[in-house]
């Protein structure tokens, strides 16, 4: 009974939408001929009997419709679930086969959660520096002001209270808000005793910013009346640190200096200064510096923080500075060289430079990413040629050649994804360490956050590293012929065009690894060029500073200041250890001064007008350059008899000397310092130049007796024999005994302020080093693995070869012409590539060219090198075959 | 036929056309003309719902097409019953079973 029907024993093939209307169409009308047919056996004409057929069958319009649309829907999801339970399929395979293959996914696994994580932790970094904004409101509007002279042109000059009210003035200029002195204050709490970095800052400081307070409010005009008002604004990480992050805090009275404050508000997290990071914030007022009207346009104490005008472009704002400083030459000739006033972009000011270092740190990652992605993509596409046969039996079995390509990439996918995974995982635990490295970059840095944003970052790096590595294998690897994959012969034989690739990878990362090999070894070398620079003065572990700040009012008094100094630097000298103690105002690494640069008149060069320059004024104590060992050049250094009532010395540093008295003697000759009517100073002596850092400029400086110019604060010097630190502990007691409340800062030896300097220098090298280190081994493991797959391909051969009279000597020649043909490709490519590459160096280089010939030499050889050991084994091995085993046939 | 409530009309085509294919597979017209013939002329299925529910039936997997020769020598398309299709046709049948007896026992005089 049953009729016909022709079963389909494969799926369904996919229709078409049309094909599917059609097929409704061709089943609708099959059931109306049929009715006509028996409507026309009962007797109606054709056209009636159609027509009835079309009557009686219903809303056939509605019908064709739906019957459609439910095919293709049922079309769909079919596609979709088959596709979703391949999908599952494969995942399943490749899960089998990664846990088959254990050394094979940890290799794997382990080249990309390095690369992936260094990449997602450097991101984290950048991000921050170089793409995000910075925490203020409209933040590309805000500048930040300098002034500086003709001949010294560096950023980070102040400027006088004069050239503050002039910029008021200006109307390029929307908001002005100068902010002040650097200094530490000493906090008295009922625990402990603490020192407190802060600044000084004007009412519109955080209104120009425009951030407010997280508790209570910021510093406005209530607190700059007669006299600034007795409050304190205080940084996150301080409440958090001192008060316990306790929200009763606004209100509350400390005790700072020896004076009571009143907190009235705290910080957010989220703020950033715009320049180094103060815990605490006091208000300044500008009127007190206007009480001595010379002093006003002289002294340079101030910073500039300034909003642009709505409209004003960079070109406007700099002519209406321009015409300020002109227009103050002019009224005040005495100024001399005359100084200039410019601005910088704020995000500019503070990023200085950091973000190009960044940015090399990145592409170096990068690149040691690209190079994981590729030894990736060889391992895969090796270990697909050696699967060969499974895929064959699969194409074999009605598998499509894409079938077979999603398996293998669904492989990659996994393996990228896991690799992703446990990458993020790295730079999530190593955070701390990408706090600090951060830092020493860019000391406002603040925090690293690891949010969505670098996760998405990780996923896409994962992604584009999947692509990279797994379609290439992928598409080669199922270039089968079914019968020459299935038969013996596809055991030795290795693919002609697999092999050629595995080897062109090869190449690449060899001249990848060259690349980052030389930009290591220049960085390396501009290091050493910097530790041999010198800064001027000897930067030991036998030598310690710390700071000494007397700010509570029972030294008020000059003569107990002194006092209190010198009987610490008495007590100190008394130490065993001790070979001799000095105190500088203004240390050389501390890299600004409190005032100045000041003007210095040179009395007696000109006549008439005398000539200015300007310089630092530092304060220092007898002995100071013997400590130091700062060279003096000419004349003596001060002694105790240089005392108040002995006539005023100074002495200069060799630059000032030049300055004035190029060739001759500067001894004898008097000075003045600040003012035109500033009292003279007779030079006794000239001191060799220091710099703040090995690659900074040298400071011309003014040193002044501390005996003559007594100090509330100061950085002391001690020389010891053997380890410095050893000493603090004995110091800290003694300063103890003295006086409780004043504490011992920043105890550190010169060795370490040194390699604090050269930090971010440190820092790049390590990294960038680090990367070319994993970049030539995993170079070096590349050209091995591709070596002892060729010559395993190719035992045959070889024992053949041996068996026919072959010394050992000329087999393992052959190998090692394969490989290091290989590894002398990758060597020049790497060579011309890095030729171009390292101009992105220039700017951090110092001492050594970017295309230094000798780093590339030894580079070059340096990787031959590694490239001969890599085929050391395989070579070996390949002397080692068993001409007999290889004779035998198969 | 007479005009119950839409969704019952529904899954009575449905368990008519489950029942019809159980015997054989069969193409659309064959199916109306086999539940025509079965009923003695009582139940009639518009051909528009009876192919709506067969593309219904098909998309939920209880029903099967595929494309053969009719016997008038013609391409049609054929329906055959699924596992599924099976073991929905029993518990439908059930489930109008009761139905029906618990109208009865409403509707009838005792």
């Amino acid at each position: 009974m049953s009729r016909y029907s022709r079963r389909r024993f494969f799926q369904l093939p996919w229709r078409s939408s049309e094909r599917i209307r059609a097929e409704v169409d061709e089943e609708l009308q099959f059931e109306l001929d049929m009715r006509a047919a028996v409507l026309v056996r009962q007797g109606l004409s054709e056209d009636d009997a159609k027509r009835r057929a079309l009557q009686e069958f219903g809303d056939i319009e509605q019908t064709r419709h739906y019957c459609a649309e439910t095919d293709i829907a049922a079309q769909r999801s079919e596609g979709r679930a088959e596709w979703l339970s391949e999908l599952r399929q494969d995942v399943r395979l490749a899960w089998r086969g990664m846990r088959r293959t254990p050394g094979f996914t940890l290799v794997v696994l382990t080249t990309l959660a390095l690369g992936i994580g260094a990449n997602t932790a450097v991101f984290s970094v950048v991000r921050k520096v170089v793409i995000k904004q910075l925490p203020y409101e409209q933040p590309e509007h805000l500048v930040r002001i300098f002034g500086a002279t003709a001949r010294n042109p560096n950023e980070g000059g102040l400027l006088t209270p004069a050239q503050v009210e002039d910029l008021r003035e200006l109307p390029t200029l929307a908001e002005i808000a100068p902010f002040g002195y650097y200094s530490g204050h000493t906090y008295v709490g009922d625990k402990r005793t603490e020192m407190w970095q802060g600044v000084t800052v004007s009412p519109e400081f955080f209104t120009t910013l425009g951030v407010r307070a997280l508790l209570g409010r910021t510093i406005d005009a209530r607190d700059v009346g007669d006299v600034p008002a007795p409050v304190v604004v205080l940084s996150y990480t301080l409440w958090q640190r001192t008060f316990g992050g306790d929200s009763s805090i606004v209100g509350r009275d400390v005790l700072l200096d020896g004076h009571s404050r009143t907190v009235i508000g705290v910080m957010p997290a989220t703020f950033l200064s715009p320049e180094r990071d103060p815990e605490v914030w006091t208000p300044l007022d500008l009127r007190a510096a206007f009480r001595d009207p010379v002093a006003a346009r002289h002294t340079h104490s101030f910073r500039v923080l300034a909003r642009v005008a709505d409209g004003v472009g960079p070109t406007e704002l700099r002519a209406s500075l321009e015409t300020l400083s002109h227009r103050e030459q002019q009224a005040y000739p005495e100024l001399g060289e005359g100084s200039i006033v410019m601005a910088v972009p704020l995000h500019d000011a503070i990023v200085d430079g950091a973000d190009s270092a960044l940015l090399i740190v990145m592409g170096a990652a990068l690149l040691v990413l690209l190079i994981a992605c590729v030894n990736v993509a060889g391992l895969f596409l090796s270990r697909a040629v050696a699967r060969r046969r499974e895929l064959a039996v699969r194409a074999a079995l009605g598998a499509g050649r894409a079938r077979l390509v999603r398996q293998l990439l669904v492989e990659s996918a996994i393996v990228g994804l896991a690799g992703g995974a446990i990458g993020v995982a790295l730079a999530f635990a190593a955070k701390h360490l990408l706090v600090v490295g951060a830092t020493m970059l860019l000391p406002t840095m603040g925090d690293v956050s690891l949010d969505s944003g670098v996760l998405a970052f990780a996923l896409a790096l994962s992604a584009s590293c999947v692509v990279a590595f797994g379609i290439v294998p992928a598409i080669v690897g199922t270039r089968i012929r079914l019968r020459g994959a299935l038969g013996e012969a596809a055991r030795s034989s290795g693919g002609r065009t697999s092999s050629r690739l595995g080897r062109a990878l090869v190449v690449a990362q060899v001249a990848l690894a060259v690349v980052l090999l030389i930009a290591a070894g220049l960085l390396g070398r501009t290091l050493i060029a910097l530790y041999g620079t010198g800064v001027g003065y000897e930067t030991g572990v036998d030598l310690l500073t710390f700071g000494v700040s007397l700010s509570s009012p029972a030294y008020s008094d000059d003569a107990r200041r002194l006092g209190f100094f010198h009987e610490l630097e008495e007590k100190t000298r008394a130490l065993t250890p001790v070979r001799s103690v000095a105190s500088v105002t203004v240390a050389p690494w501390a890299g600004y001064t409190t005032g100045g640069p000041d003007s210095i008149f040179a009395y007696g060069v000109t006549a008439a007008t005398g000539v200015a320059d300007l310089a630092s004024e530092v304060t220092v104590s007898d002995g100071y350059f013997a400590t130091m060992g700062v060279p003096v050049r000419a004349g003596r250094e001060f002694t105790e008899r240089d005392r108040e009532d002995a006539p005023q010395v100074a002495m200069i540093s060799e630059s000032v000397a030049h300055r004035f008295w190029p060739g001759r003697n500067p001894i004898g000759k008097q000075i003045r310092l600040g003012k035109r009517d500033a009292p003279l100073m007779e030079i006794v002596g000239v001191a060799a130049e220091v710099r703040a850092r090995p690659d900074g400029d040298v400071m011309p400086t003014v040193y002044v007796p501390m005996l003559q110019h007594p100090v509330g604060w100061t950085s002391f010097v001690v020389r010891t024999r053997g380890n410095a630190m050893a000493v603090v502990p004995a110091i800290r007691g003694a300063l103890h005994e003295m006086d409780p409340g004043t504490p011992l800062v920043g105890a550190r030896t010169l060795h370490d302020e040194l390699a604090g300097m050269l930090a971010p220098q440190r820092l790049m090298l390590w990294l960038v080093g680090s990367f070319a280190a994993l970049a030539l081994m995993l170079a070096a493991l590349g050209v091995y693995s591709v070596m002892a797959y060729a010559v395993g391909a190719r035992e045959r051969e070889f024992g053949i070869r041996t068996a026919l009279g072959a010394q050992r000597g000329s087999v393992m020649a052959l190998v090692l012409q394969q490989g290091m043909t290989m590894s002398l490709a990758g060597t020049a490519i790497g060579l011309l590539i890095a030729a171009w590459a390292t101009q992105l160096l220039a700017g951090m280089l110092i001492g050594v060219a970017p295309r230094d010939p000798t780093t590339f030499v030894a580079i070059a050889l340096l990787l031959l090198g590694v490239s001969v050991i890599a085929c050391l084994i395989p070579a070996q091995r390949a002397t080692r075959v068993d001409p007999a085993d290889a004779l035998r046939a198969d | 036929m007479a005009r119950p409530p839409l969704d019952l009309m529904q899954g009575t085509v449905d368990v008519l056309i489950l029942r019809t294919l159980a015997w054989q597979p069969m193409h659309g017209y064959g199916i109306s003309r086999f539940v025509r013939e079965r009923s003695k002329g009582a139940l009639d299925i518009e051909s528009a719902a009876l192919y709506q529910a067969l593309h219904r039936l098909e998309r939920k997997k209880l029903v099967r097409s595929s494309w053969g020769v009719s016997e008038t020598n013609r391409r049609a398309r054929f329906y055959e019953l699924t596992a599924a299709g099976r073991k929905q046709l029993a518990a439908e049948r059930e489930q109008l079973r009761s139905y029906i007896r618990a109208l009865q026992l409403v509707l009838d005089p005792t």
